[in-house]
């Protein structure tokens, strides 16, 4: 078919083809010079697809390879070394990378757009990146519009912005002053050309690296695939003229100066053979005992500082939220209907102070027997499991890990416990401790662990901080903290990673986070203010709670009164 | 029975006749070309083009189209072939152009769409040719309508205002020239000052010697493309071997065209159409065929039965009736 369409003409400017065009600025440009709706131009791209393609719908249209480069270039006029630029094809397979950062080029399904490229008539694929925040060309920051178009059958996501384009260029005439000029500027391919094999060089240069070595060289710890592929591709290539770090959604990633620990060959090469799963087991384990034992480490010390600094200041919020509860807990229960408490902490609306939700949210973190900082397994896991861990025998001979008996104290996460009267019911099954046996780690190990889980601390704390600070638009949003807390979290969660050196291993930690605590201290004037607002908040609770009482026993008094004639139907009505 | 060279030969005269092989330079299309290149860049926006039937004028103008480029540059160039096709609306109008630069998206939209979608792609093509134009070759144009020429009209304005030119070509029959008195009658100024300002009147062989030039062109023709052998050797390889050269039959040629132009009563000069031209020396190369042989020599005899075979004598008494007519008309 695309033989066919080779001998046709139509209205495309030639030489006006950019590299690494995107489909849909293509699309939108030739959807006006033609004067045809986006489903003849769909039409004509399915036309240069081979008929041999196995169905699959490439995330970027032009990535398939399938299409037909050498048609589309005669088709529209244009050299075939820009055409074959408007595709990742080569440096969209890069397994190794994939393997260790779980790199891809997804786009976003949302149009997202340099304004400056915009007001000069280009929109890139590399704008549509996921991980790409900023414009590869001009460094400006991208913006995100909500796109309402369908994709388009048959081709690729990123069709679907063709016509969110041909109406930002040509149904105004404010954003690119040229759009209906009768020519269009023939730009200089130059500058975009060299920025973007900046970008394939630094990715297919970690690739080569990441291929050249053997399996067990290094770990990769991280929530987060974005940041885990910034990390690698920085620890691959000189940080300072990485061109990925400048345009990364995660730009501000702090790279930690690299830490050395000594150790022997055996032991740097029992830790790399770790999984990453094993690894979370340990620092898993690791929480456990510095609770139980009451070990002072860096990220205990961060942890226990943080969370006073967030009940400084609001003893009395607290005492006045306690106060309020245990009333209104005493009048729901002398009467006999039931109304639930106006109380949720899991709601910035249905406390009177936001701070209450955030330090209900902090024994997340501290809940070391079914949550910890890591979110990885109940602690009965690793005590029934013990197996979980790979390689025991070997860890143990080389003095890694060992195993660990003793009582952990149970609920001491629960900070709230004292300020929520009468609904913490502890059933005669379960005890104040708990005996566990688990294997935790040693020596080099347990360092290596302690400042990961510091980094992972700091994250959870600016999460926390930056869940408290959006209390409005979640309020607005609908969305509960808890969640927005574990999406923020899992995005602030650092990139880490072990490799082995020449005394014994580097560990490379890149913070999305600064390493200080955030400033929580109110002045003594917002605090007055701050208590004010609590205790109207706090009487507006009250008042609801006394309405829905109220309501309550209102019905329920209706209700007894008419019971015969709802019972009968009316017909012992009086 | 038919070998596979008779059958070749037979391809080859019959594509020849047909004006799908080869153009052929000619005295007149070297004046055509020369005049062409005159109004192109002198900032003319069209011109007429016209003379009798079989003149050769559509094959002529297509060689001048193909040589402009070596002398002015390349330029965009459409042939707009009219057949008296019912074309009464824009739309339909705008669909048989695109449709003549073989456009994707020749039969979808309004006709304001389709107007924009050829203007676009004339605009896109003139801007990047040296002259800053395109040009439009109307065939048989004679049959074009006056709405027509409003609608070309509408494009040319579109071209000026994005800053290139559209030149019109009109090439046809004499009442191109009609048209044009008629535009000037009603005051169509617009049309004529735009595109009919500039007139050719195409003719065919007048002279001995632009027939002599003219075979000399045959001769010299390298035919099929990329096989190294001349025209005539398809059809006498050895005598073109020996020498051979078609140019030595102009004399002759001449002068049995001469002869049936006198004897039909004409008084003009004579003038022998491309089309009939052509015929004789495919017929004479035909009759060869047989006889090829180093020294081959050419009878007065076959060159006479070719040009009778041509159809020539049949051209020229219409031609002597519409000469006849047009006196008792006047």
């Amino acid at each position: 078919m695309s033989s066919k369409i080779g001998l046709e003409t139509n209205s495309w400017r030639s030489g006006t083809l950019r590299p690494y065009e995107s489909i849909g600025s293509i699309g939108a440009k030739y959807c006006y010079l033609n004067k045809v709706k986006t489903v003849e131009f769909a039409k004509l791209i399915r036309g240069f697809i081979l008929e041999n393609n196995s169905g699959i719908f490439h995330e970027y249209t032009l990535d398939n390879p399938h299409l037909d480069i050498k048609s589309l270039a005669k088709f529209l006029n244009e050299p075939l070394s820009i055409v074959d630029k408007l595709s990742f094809q080569g440096f969209n397979q890069l397994p190794h990378l994939t393997n260790e950062t779980g790199f891809s080029l997804d786009g976003r399904h949302n149009l997202t757009y340099c304004p400056k490229c915009l007001s000069e008539g280009y929109h890139s694929t590399f704008h549509q990146i996921n991980w790409i925040s900023k414009c590869f060309i001009h460094g400006e920051a991208l913006v995100q519009i909500n796109s309402l178009n369908r994709p388009i059958s048959k081709l690729g996501e990123d069709a679907r912005l063709i016509d969110d384009l041909y109406d930002i260029w040509f149904s105004n005439d404010d954003v690119w002053g040229a759009a209906k000029a009768p020519y269009w500027d023939i730009q200089n391919h130059k500058v975009v050309i060299t920025q973007a094999n900046k970008i394939i060089h630094v990715l297919t240069s970690t690739e080569a690296t990441l291929r050249d070595q053997n399996d067990h060289s290094q770990i990769l710890i991280g929530q987060n695939p974005i940041a885990k592929l910034l990390l690698q591709t920085m620890t691959n290539n000189s940080c300072l003229y990485n061109p990925i770090k400048n345009i990364h959604t995660h730009e501000d990633m702090n790279v930690k100066s690299v830490i050395e620990y000594q150790c022997t060959p055996e032991e740097a090469g029992n830790i790399l053979r770790m999984a990453e799963d094993n690894l979370y087991l340990l620092m898993h384990s690791r929480q456990a005992i510095c609770e139980a034992n009451d070990e002072s480490t860096s990220w205990r010390k961060l942890l226990i500082n943080f969370k006073d600094n967030l009940m400084r200041g609001h003893s009395a919020c607290l005492r006045e939220y306690k106060k309020s509860f245990e009333k209104i807990e005493r009048i729901r229960i002398r009467h006999n209907s039931y109304v639930h408490p106006p109380y949720d902490m899991q709601r910035f609306r249905r406390v009177p102070c936001a701070r209450i939700v955030t330090l209900n949210l902090l024994q997340i973190p501290l809940d070391f027997e079914y949550e910890s900082l890591l979110t990885a397994r109940s602690i009965s896991d690793i005590h029934f499991k013990k197996s979980g861990i790979d390689r025991i025998s070997e860890l143990k001979n080389v003095g890694l890990i060992d195993e660990w008996n003793g009582d952990i104290v149970s609920d001491s996460h629960k900070i709230m416990k004292r300020y929520t009267p009468g609904n913490i019911h502890r059933t005669h099954f379960e005890t104040e401790s708990r005996r566990v046996s688990v294997y935790v780690p040693l020596n080099v190990l347990a360092d290596i662990i302690d400042e990961i889980l510091l980094a992972i601390a700091y994250s959870w704390i600016w999460g926390l901080y930056i869940t408290e600070t959006s209390e409005k638009i979640l309020e607005e949003s609908g969305v509960v903290p808890e969640k927005f807390l574990r999406s923020k979290f899992k995005e602030l969660f650092p990139a880490i990673i072990l490799q082995q050196s020449v005394n014994g291993l580097n560990l490379t930690i890149g913070s999305m986070v600064s390493y200080k605590q955030p400033n929580l201290t109110l002045t003594k004037p917002d605090r007055l203010q701050h208590f004010t607002n609590v205790k109207n908040k706090s009487k507006e609770l009250a008042q609801m709670f006394d309405w829905e009482l109220a309501e309550r026993l209102r019905s329920a008094d209706l209700e007894n009164r008419y019971r015969g004639y709802i019972a009968t139907n009316g017909r012992n009505c009086h | 029975m038919l070998d596979s060279l008779s059958i070749e030969r037979t391809k080859l005269s019959t594509r020849l006749i047909a004006g799908r092989a080869f153009l052929i330079k000619t005295p007149q299309s070297a004046y055509y070309l020369k005049q062409m290149k005159n109004w192109l860049t002198t900032g003319s926006q069209g011109a007429l083009v016209y003379g009798r039937p079989r003149l050769g004028k559509t094959s002529a103008t297509r060689w001048t189209l193909r040589m402009l480029p070596e002398l002015i540059g390349s330029f965009p160039s459409v042939e707009i072939p009219v057949r008296g096709q019912n074309i009464a609306s824009e739309r339909a109008f705008f669909q048989h152009l695109l449709r003549c630069v073989k456009h994707r998206h020749a039969m979808v939209g309004t006709a304001g769409d389709k107007r924009d979608r050829f203007s676009e792609f004339l605009i896109s093509r003139a801007l990047r040719s040296p002259i800053n134009g395109a040009v439009l070759f109307f065939d048989e144009a004679q049959l074009l309508q006056d709405r027509q020429y409003d609608w070309l009209l509408n494009i040319s304005n579109e071209l000026d205002k994005n800053g290139c030119r559209l030149f019109c070509l009109l090439v046809g029959q004499s009442e191109l020239t009609r048209t044009k008195t008629r535009f000037i009658d009603d005051g169509k100024e617009q049309i004529v000052g735009r595109f009919m300002v500039r007139e050719l009147e195409f003719s065919g062989i007048r002279t001995q010697e632009d027939l002599v030039s003219t075979l000399n062109e045959f001769h010299k023709t390298i035919y099929p493309i990329g096989s190294g052998q001349l025209f005539a050797e398809n059809f006498i390889p050895l005598a073109i071997k020996g020498g051979f050269d078609l140019a030595s039959i102009g004399p002759a040629m001449w002068q049995s065209f001469e002869d049936l132009w006198i004897r039909a009563g004409l008084e003009d000069k004579v003038t022998i159409p491309m089309h009939y031209f052509t015929a004789a020396l495919i017929g004479v190369l035909n009759s060869l065929v047989s006889k090829d042989k180093e020294g081959c020599d050419v009878s007065h005899d076959i060159i006479q039965k070719s040009i009778t075979a041509s159809g020539y004598i049949e051209s020229l008494k219409i031609l002597k009736a519409r000469i006849s007519n047009e006196i008792s008309k006047a």
